[in-house]
């Protein structure tokens, strides 16, 4: 199974997933704008914990994509720059894959990749290592 | 407990200490957050089918009690801002906040089927940088789901006149 289908296997698969609409595009997980994402409507922004939300996702999905089901143990996000009303793209690193907790870093951005507007630090503990 | 409960588009009164009018009504709305006015600050998230995050846990996903945290730990700061500007007989301003980061750790999974609760604390405004704790529990604060803490950069000067 590629990497692309089996991560996309869990964005199909999780309700707040498909809540949120984010999509694989290209190995980056994607989430296309919606009015009902925004968090601060006089700039207007996006929820914090969408974008939050968002990262976490494209994380879980680049773990189930290497075969490992995890769990979030913690995630820190900081955020950059304000999250304006389009398309937010992002891509999950495994900077540290264990038999028990990955470690993995992810960055989002909008127009420009060079001006991310997010970036989470999380552990992750893995449930299951399928034999693939 | 006599608690009430109201949709987060109402327009707050003074019982209910926080900036949802102006910051982050949609999503609020979206995902069926509610306002417990009995308690200082704090919302629920319903239990929602869309909201669920594995579906083999049945039970809210994490990204929804982030989401929930940090709306929370916002209305804290607004809280803070307001009782400030009250004591400074000012008129409370629409200041605004930036999240700078935000951190949670999940203590254990959230039961399946149920609704959560997100409280929030801000332990200090110091400057243009305030503090926040936050953290989610089903129904016993003292069995937390997950725990939160964050910072917030305030977008216009507490101390500026109304």
């Amino acid at each position: 199974m590629s990497d692309a289908v089996a991560a996309a296997a869990l964005l199909d698969a999780w309700p707040y997933a498909r809540f949120l609409d984010v999509r694989l595009e290209g190995g980056l997980a994607v989430l296309p704008f919606a009015g009902r994402l925004i968090g601060n409507p006089i700039l207007p922004a996006l929820h914090g914990g969408v974008v939050a939300s968002f990262l976490e996702l494209a994380a879980l999905a680049k773990l189930d994509a290497e075969g490992r089901r995890a769990r979030t143990i913690d995630i820190t996000v900081d955020y950059l720059r304000s999250a304006r009303p389009v398309a937010t793209y992002a891509e999950a690193r495994i900077l540290k894959l264990g038999r028990r907790v990955a470690n993995l870093a992810v960055e989002a951005w909008q127009e420009d990749r060079a001006s991310p507007v997010a970036a989470l630090r999380g552990h992750f503990m893995i449930l299951v290592s399928s034999a693939r | 407990m006599a608690e009430e409960i109201r949709p987060p588009e109402e327009p707050m009164s003074d019982a209910a200490p926080n900036e949802l009018a102006y910051r982050g009504t949609a999503l609020s709305l979206a995902m069926g957050f509610e306002t417990l006015t009995d308690q200082r600050c704090a919302m629920r998230a319903p239990f929602r089918d869309n909201l669920v995050g594995d579906p083999a846990d049945g039970a809210l996903a994490g990204g929804v009690i982030f989401a929930l945290l940090d709306q929370t730990c916002g209305m804290a700061v607004g809280l803070v801002m307001r009782e400030r500007a009250e004591a400074e007989g000012r008129m409370p301003g629409f200041g605004g906040m930036a999240t700078l980061d935000f951190r949670l750790d999940h203590i254990r999974p959230p039961r399946p089927g149920c609704a959560v609760t997100g409280e929030a604390e801000c332990l200090r405004i110091a400057g243009d940088v305030a503090v926040v704790r936050g953290w989610a529990y089903e129904d016993d604060p003292a069995d937390p789901i997950a725990a939160a803490q964050a910072a917030f950069m305030l977008t216009s000067a507490p101390s500026a006149p109304a």
